[in-house]
């Protein structure tokens, strides 16, 4: 067993790497706009269970690029890649079920996956799930909620959310007091950013 | 017998003659061969730190192009090209070299330290400071927020941005890599070469000269 060992680990290695490698030649075939190209090398990574190329391929099989436009195989893998923590896909996911287009609309399921991103600061997330608590799109509005998740993607650098913060501070929105110092204040920040 | 000139001297003298002459030597002759050297081992070094982020680094001309694998919010399938410029920061192993040329030991010596400082030494710095600028370059897109009077693209992309923390030591690395090290690094590869010669030559009349005004 110890000499099998280190060509077990060998093995493991020479497998990341080819993996790598495949995952690398796939994106430059999307680079060139050869999507049919790129498919076939997504699926093989796909099917291994690599996220990243689980991403890739729903995007395909959602947009109908290289593959025959498919939205439930690609629901399924978008799926496995956001479970896997692939911010990409959960958020674009979350956008489809969210707005019902391609993908069967789920408000609920669209506002979980934006809650998981907003815990990891994704600040178009954060303001998508603002929007979201603000209409009630997912159940009761909830002006507090949506305050909060507008001020953390002001705060990660989303200009939109940091206009909509002086709007509401000005006109006194989302259950806030007309306060001009902070709607200046926002103003100031958006000016310093160089948003 | 002719009386020995002076080696501090003789170092001024010849890093007068050597730091030009290095300096020609890198931007006319040696610049494009560096930048194809030194091109695959950045691609390497970030390849092994962020394997998740980058797909290639192409040399184009003097710039090189970093392929990430990030994607703009509006065109997943596209993905992200950044512009490295290796051209300031190759700048360093002319400073070596003219350094090492100026100092006052054999030619034997010389040429040694020349090869071995910029294979084993100077290579791995510029390596380091390279990928730090654009590490940094990656993290600006990803965490979106101005750090080190940088400014973040309008565009947003589809990646988890760094921890607070990460971004701005990637920040503090930029600084380094780009404004502090390429100055500072070639000197100190130079005198871990020739602490002696520093030592014998400027150090001693340093300590001489108090008692030479007394």
């Amino acid at each position: 067993m110890r000499r099998l060992l280190p060509l077990l680990l060998l093995a493991l290695l020479a497998g990341c790497g080819s993996e790598q490698a495949t995952h690398t030649t796939a994106l430059k075939r999307l680079l060139a706009g050869d999507y049919a190209g790129a498919a076939p090398l997504l699926t093989q990574l796909a099917e291994a269970g690599q996220p990243a190329a689980q991403f890739r391929l729903g995007i395909l099989y959602l947009e109908g690029k290289g593959v025959a436009a498919d939205p439930q195989r690609a629901a399924t893998l978008l799926n496995q890649a956001a479970e896997a923590g692939e911010v990409g896909a959960a958020y674009l996911l979350a956008q489809a079920l969210r707005t019902g287009g391609r993908l069967p609309a789920d408000p609920q399921r669209a506002r979980q996956l934006l809650e998981q991103l907003a815990t990891r600061h994704y600040a178009p997330a954060e303001w998508e799930l603002a929007k979201m608590l603000e209409k009630g799109e997912a159940g009761a509005a909830d002006p507090a909620a949506a305050l909060e998740h507008y001020r953390q993607a002001a705060q990660h650098g989303y200009r939109d959310a940091v206009l909509r913060l002086i709007q509401a501070y000005r006109n006194a929105e989302l259950g806030l007091v007309q306060d001009t110092a902070e709607a200046q204040h926002w103003q100031e920040s958006l000016r310093q950013r160089a948003f | 017998m002719p009386p020995q000139p002076d080696p501090l001297r003789r170092f001024w003298r010849g890093a007068l003659l050597s730091l030009p002459g290095a300096l020609a030597f890198w931007w006319f002759i040696a610049v494009g061969y560096l930048g194809a050297l030194l091109a695959p081992l950045v691609g390497w070094s970030l390849s092994l730190s962020v394997p998740h982020l980058v797909v290639e680094l192409v040399p184009v001309g003097l710039d090189w192009t970093l392929i990430t694998t990030l994607s703009p919010i509006d065109s997943p399938l596209d993905l992200l090209a950044l512009q490295i410029p290796p051209v300031r920061f190759t700048a360093s192993f002319a400073l070596f070299w003219g350094l090492v040329l100026a100092t006052p030991i054999p030619w034997g010596e010389r040429g040694y330290q020349l090869l071995t400082g910029t294979a084993f030494v100077m290579m791995p710095l510029v390596v380091m400071m390279i990928s730090l600028f654009a590490l940094f370059r990656i993290g600006l897109y990803l965490n979106h927020t101005p750090i080190v009077g940088q400014m973040p693209p309008e565009q947003w992309y589809l990646g988890a941005p760094f921890p607070g923390w990460i971004y701005h030591l990637l920040g503090v690395g930029r600084q380094l890599s780009a404004l502090v090290l390429p100055m500072v690094l070639p000197v100190l590869a130079w005198a871990a070469f020739n602490g002696e010669v520093i030592n014998r030559v400027l150090l001693s009349r340093l300590r001489q000269r108090p008692e030479t005004t007394a």
